[in-house]
């Protein structure tokens, strides 16, 4: 039972990943582009957040820089959706920081998949 | 020169010819009157009652010199020399007796003479004719044994024009009755043709020297004019002689008893004229000289002229290419200052001529350190060809150019400076940043339809949006499949187009394939099982290649998952080892294989076999040329061996990574 931040400019995108993380337990937050992504995040930190990669305005990216200088949502792990064909941005995103990424189009499970695992490695090292 | 003249031009051919008829004629002159001295035939020693005889000497020398003149003609220098030796000694021998007053005895040596007209030594030769022949003896001499002299040949040519005057004289003597011009003295006067004998013998020296000097110069004889003033004042000298004189033969009166002045002011315009003819001969030889010295100058300075006249259109022909052309053409100096500007420059960035004269060229560079290594390559002799980069115009605006810099050499081959054409490419960058935008943009709306279709299936497949039948749940896989097929076919079509404009993009890194192997074979193995086929790997320890991993399980994917598609039953296989080629993964199926015609168009694209299996299993055609594609881009081979019925061979190769080798890292 987690928060999930979903930032995601395509309604029926982000309808979909909302009705399968709904199912799966989460409680699923939806921003519709990056600036009002991070104002979410800020004002609630999310345990996950996912992030699409081609937005208008802010780009997943440069959220992604954002949150990643932000002292209280640093720590928090980010997904990066991203298309085929795009691999540099996939790298991108790892190395500014991102624990993994999805590719469209995606299989939900494998989406489901790689949110679990996310979410398992954040968990602290004092709580067992 | 060996030879006494004959060689050549036909200038000098004439002369000799003539000469040697010449000689000819006189030597069978000087025949006919020995043979008439011999045979009495008095016509032939005397012309005309009357009139002097041809004596047997003088007979003889002729038949010499004849002879002589003949063979210095014809180029035989001793003939010619022992002849006029001969020659000269009779003369000589006869003048010796007159200038001493002694009898050698020559005179009737041969024959005795019966002629005689009154004269004091019978059968002697008169002074004239002897100093002739000994003269005409010295001419011969002289031609065949030159003296070591520059101009030797003025030597035969004034001993030659003496005999001719002396001859002239007496010719002229003979027929203007003047006996004193052919009969000096009381002594044995010339017979008229003695006169012409020796004319003849002096033209015929005179022009052997003429071809002499002809051959020698190239041009006529620079003792022309002394040879003819000589000729002339000596033939005045006889005259003037003859005239004041007369003969002192007994009972001759004086010519012209009343005009004693007459034949000195005759004496003094003869000499006046040979004087002004010899000059004007002189001066007619300079004028041609310094014509022809002119007419070579004015020849040369035509032809500088023409070569220049065509220099200079040739380079009128280029500065209007330059004028005219519309990309920018621009000459710097060797540290970037610039030194010329054409229109199409002024049209591209916007600044005139004027502006930019002496100014460093970084004042068109975007960025500061763009023209460095550039010029570095110039100074070294480099061309540098079409790099593309971005320049700034008058008015700030960025523009795309490419650049093909060259270095100017100059005629001892140093590099002096350096010239640019900057073609605009802005319009052909905008098209490709607006083809990569289209590309992007047309890939991601085509994908997220797609993501929206697998997605919404799914949950309703795996009934997360209410109860599901089975046979519901088919359908919505089949329909799964298909969207699944569909985003393959993007994505193929997307690489497509990125190989044919060549931006296909790999990421070299140093690889172990053996994983990679085994990633593809864990998911495609189950797909092979599931169709009923053996699926085995036999997959050893490998060297690393220098690979993009993702990219290489899209190659070997696309083989085994062909593999796959096209074996209706049997088996599938992967084997990896390393050889001296490199690493060799080889994909084996026993599938419905290709016939040669097939396997030869393989590797184009949207090739599909025709076999019903192919048609039935679907797919793009594309798959292969893409595999190929990225198999080259790192630095590989794929190829394939089949047999139509048996099965099918696909094999990779990769070079073997070595570290610290040129290879490529993206």
């Amino acid at each position: 039972m987690a928060t999930i931040l979903l930032a995601e400019d395509e309604k029926q995108i982000a309808d979909m990943i909302a009705f399968k993380l709904t199912n799966s337990g989460h409680l699923v937050i939806r921003a519709h582009d990056g600036e009002q992504a991070i104002k979410l995040a800020r004002a609630t930190p999310p345990d996950l957040i996912m992030l699409d990669a081609m937005m208008p305005g802010l780009t997943g990216f440069e959220v992604l820089r954002q949150l990643k200088s932000d002292a209280t949502l640093r720590s928090v792990p980010v997904i990066m959706v991203t298309a085929k064909g795009h691999e540099r941005d996939v790298l991108n995103g790892l190395r500014g920081g991102a624990v993994d990424y999805v590719v469209k189009p995606f299989s939900l499970k494998e989406l489901a998949a790689r949110v679990e695992l996310a979410l398992e490695k954040e968990v602290p090292p004092t709580t067992l | 020169m060996s030879h006494l003249g004959v060689t050549g031009t036909d200038n000098r051919s004439t002369v000799a010819l003539v000469a040697a008829a010449s000689g000819a004629s006189v030597a069978a002159l000087g025949g006919l009157v020995v043979a008439g001295w011999l045979t009495v035939a008095v016509a032939l020693i005397q012309v005309l009652p009357g009139f002097p005889p041809m004596q047997y000497n003088t007979a003889l020398g002729f038949m010499i010199c004849g002879a002589a003149l003949l063979s210095a003609a014809l180029d035989l220098r001793r003939p010619t020399a022992l002849l006029g030796l001969l020659a000269g000694l009779i003369g000589s021998a006869t003048l010796i007796q007159f200038l001493f007053g002694s009898d050698l005895g020559i005179d009737q040596l041969l024959v005795e003479t019966y002629i005689l007209t009154g004269v004091s030594d019978p059968g002697r030769m008169g002074p004239n004719s002897a100093l002739a022949l000994t003269l005409v003896g010295a001419g011969l001499l002289s031609l065949a044994w030159r003296p070591v002299y520059r101009y030797w040949h003025v030597c035969p040519a004034l001993l030659g024009s003496v005999v001719i005057a002396l001859g002239t004289a007496a010719l002229v003597g003979y027929a203007g009755s003047v006996p004193g011009a052919y009969g000096w003295s009381h002594f044995n006067p010339m017979a008229v043709h003695t006169a012409i004998g020796f004319t003849l013998l002096g033209g015929g020296i005179v022009g052997l020297a003429w071809n002499a000097a002809l051959a020698e110069s190239g041009e006529t004889p620079r003792w022309l004019p002394l040879v003819a003033g000589v000729t002339v004042a000596t033939v005045t000298l006889c005259m003037w002689y003859a005239l004041t004189r007369g003969s002192a033969a007994p009972g001759v009166q004086p010519l012209l008893p009343g005009k004693p002045t007459l034949p000195h002011v005759t004496l003094a315009t003869g000499l006046l004229m040979a004087v002004l003819l010899g000059w004007s001969v002189r001066e007619g030889q300079v004028s041609r000289r310094r014509a022809r010295s002119l007419e070579v100058t004015n020849r040369a300075l035509q032809q500088e002229i023409q070569a220049r006249t065509r220099m200079e259109q040739a380079i009128q022909q280029l500065a209007a290419i330059v004028e005219s052309s519309d990309d920018a053409i621009l000459a710097t100096t060797l540290e970037g200052k610039i030194m010329t500007w054409n229109p199409g420059a002024e049209r591209l960035y916007g600044y005139t001529h004027a502006e930019v004269v002496g100014k460093h060229v970084s004042m068109l560079h975007h960025k500061r350190r763009d023209g460095v290594g550039l010029f570095r390559q110039i100074r070294n002799g480099e061309r540098v060809s079409r790099v593309e980069t971005v320049n700034l115009t008058r008015d700030g605006r960025r523009i795309d150019v490419s650049l093909t810099v060259s270095p100017i050499v100059d005629q001892s081959g140093c590099i002096v400076s350096a010239s640019t054409i900057a073609h605009d490419i802005t319009d052909r960058k905008l098209l490709e940043r607006m083809k990569d935008d289209f590309v992007g943009t047309v890939s991601h709306e085509l994908r997220t339809p797609l993501t929206a279709i697998k997605g919404f299936i799914e949950l309703v497949a795996d009934g997360e949006a209410g109860a599901v039948t089975d046979t519901q749940r088919e359908f919505l896989h089949i329909a799964a499949r298909n969207s699944d097929k569909l985003g393959i076919l993007i994505n193929d079509l997307i690489d497509m187009n990125l190989i044919e404009s060549r931006r296909l993009e790999v990421r070299l890194k140093p690889l172990d394939l053996v994983p990679v192997l085994a990633d593809v074979a864990s998911t495609l193995g189950v797909m092979a099982r599931s169709k009923g086929l053996a699926f085995r790997q036999d997959v050893c320890p490998l060297p690393q290649v220098l690979g993009d991993r993702s990219r290489l399980i899209q190659v070997f994917s696309n083989l085994v998952s062909n593999a796959i598609k096209y074996t209706p039953n049997g088996e599938v296989a992967i084997h990896a080892t390393s050889s001296s080629a490199g690493v060799e993964v080889t994909v084996h199926d026993t599938g419905i294989g290709l016939s040669r015609e097939e396997q030869a168009q393989l590797f184009t694209r949207f090739f599909r076999g025709r076999s019903p299996v192919v048609i039935e299993a679907g797919g793009t055609g594309l798959g292969l040329v893409i595999a190929k594609a990225i198999v080259e881009r790192h630095d590989g081979k794929i190829d394939v061996e089949s047999q139509l019925g048996r099965g099918t061979r696909f094999r990779v190769t990769l070079p073997v990574w070595v570290p610290d080798s040129p290879q490529a890292e993206a």
